[in-house]
């Protein structure tokens, strides 16, 4: 989770994360987004526009792909499994007793 | 997992299999392949770029995208993460220029940047020299002291120059273009394209961004290059992967006159990353039908062993 802060500076600002210290944005002359507005305003702005970002969420299955895409995997997988069954045991049961 | 362990010794002489190779002289290709420490994060649609004689793999997406500029330092085998971009992204084209780096929109989960950012000194800053194109895919080179980029969206390709300060207007290049990724080849800028009929095509670009059919590489091929990894050197262009369907491994190389197959490539990689060095080409992440991988390996372009006497 993002904590942005930031850093003014004579001619621009610092932005830092305090939960990562390899975050480091700098904006400085000519490039203040809004030079309209101070660079105070422009770094909480800058810092909003920021947080909208989406958080990276780190894949926690044995096969590094999307994590809804593994819950949707397996899912699919242990239905198709259910459904080779029910259809394995209607086909043997040429009794008809199940 | 690799077919032979290959330590480097220098440039020329490695040692494979146990066998020392002395030189070039007498000596015979080998296919092999060399796995090396894989990348911590599985991600496809990173972008990769060389600084400085080291690869750094910048973004990329899974469930979410990357944030991460991750630097592989050969010398000690190992990946780094150096520094937080301040937007997760993938697909977003890489070039270093004036010694800085630059990355050229790209897209998040939910839409396109039209902004650039530059790397330099530890820190990001996003640029306000205007915006670039709504794109669905981009690609950049520097050349003749700018970055020339240009992104498709629908089957038309946009073209745009950055001098350092200003960012020009975003002119139609293509039409009918399905594809279409902006290289060097042997000292020309060119554009290479899939049109509408799955054609594949070289435009040159002249310095002032027209573009003029130079060849049509492959006829009728079914397949457009979107999802190749396109790796350039100064003589050739190299087409990874092409697709995650027949060219999921395939490895083909144009060099301006010519399109040849190579073998085919030991794993499926599309949408990942590539770069060459003095030892061969590495291929990096990427997919293969569907999932993204933390493969890091080299194919053999460089490796001979001595021909037994």
């Amino acid at each position: 989770m993002k904590e942005l802060y930031y850093e003014l500076t004579d001619n621009g600002y610092h932005i830092y994360d305090k939960n990562d210290p390899l975050f480091h944005i700098h904006q400085y002359e000519p490039y203040i987004p809004n030079p309209s507005n101070s660079y105070e305003e422009n770094a909480k702005a800058h810092i909003e526009a920021l947080s909208d970002e989406l958080e990276i969420e780190e894949p926690n299955n044995p096969y590094g792909i999307p994590n809804n895409e593994y819950t949707a995997l397996v899912e699919n997988i242990q239905q198709q499994t259910i459904d080779e069954i029910v259809k394995g045991v209607s086909a043997d049961d040429e009794s008809g007793t199940n | 997992m690799g077919e032979a362990l290959i330590i480097r010794k220098g440039i020329e002489k490695v040692t494979i299999d146990g066998e020392k190779v002395k030189s070039k002289m007498n000596l015979e290709k080998i296919s092999s392949t060399i796995y090396l420490p894989p990348v911590p994060q599985a991600v496809f649609e990173a972008s990769g770029i060389v600084i400085d004689g080291e690869f750094h793999r910048l973004g990329g997406r899974i469930s979410g995208t990357s944030y991460s500029l991750m630097h592989y330092k050969f010398s000690e085998g190992t990946w780094t993460a150096v520094s937080t971009m301040g937007a997760g992204v993938c697909g977003a084209p890489v070039v270093v220029f004036n010694d800085e780096l630059y990355v050229l929109g790209g897209k998040n989960s939910s839409g396109v940047y039209r902004l650039m950012w530059k790397y330099s000194n530890g820190a990001w800053t996003q640029l306000t020299a205007g915006a670039l194109k709504e794109v669905s895919y981009s690609s950049a080179v520097v050349f003749n002291n700018k970055i020339h980029w240009i992104g498709g969206v629908g089957n038309n390709i946009y073209y745009a120059t950055f001098d350092g300060n200003i960012l020009s207007d975003s002119n139609l290049i293509i039409s009918n273009c399905k594809s279409a990724y902006i290289t060097t080849l042997k000292g020309e800028m060119v554009i290479i394209a899939t049109d509408t009929s799955y054609n594949w095509k070289l435009y040159k670009i002249a310095d002032d961004g027209t573009a003029t059919l130079a060849d049509t590489i492959k006829q009728n091929t079914n397949y457009s290059l979107i999802n190749a990894t396109i790796l350039s050197t100064e003589d050739e262009i190299h087409l990874l992967g092409i697709t995650a369907g027949d060219y999921s491994n395939a490895h083909l190389v144009y060099d301006g006159v010519s399109l040849t197959q190579l073998d085919d490539l030991p794993v499926s990689f599309s949408m990942g990353c590539a770069y060459k060095d003095s030892i061969g080409i590495h291929l990096v992440g990427g997919t293969g039908v569907s999932a993204a991988t933390t493969d890091h390996l080299v194919i053999d372009t460089n490796f001979y062993a001595e021909v037994s006497e």
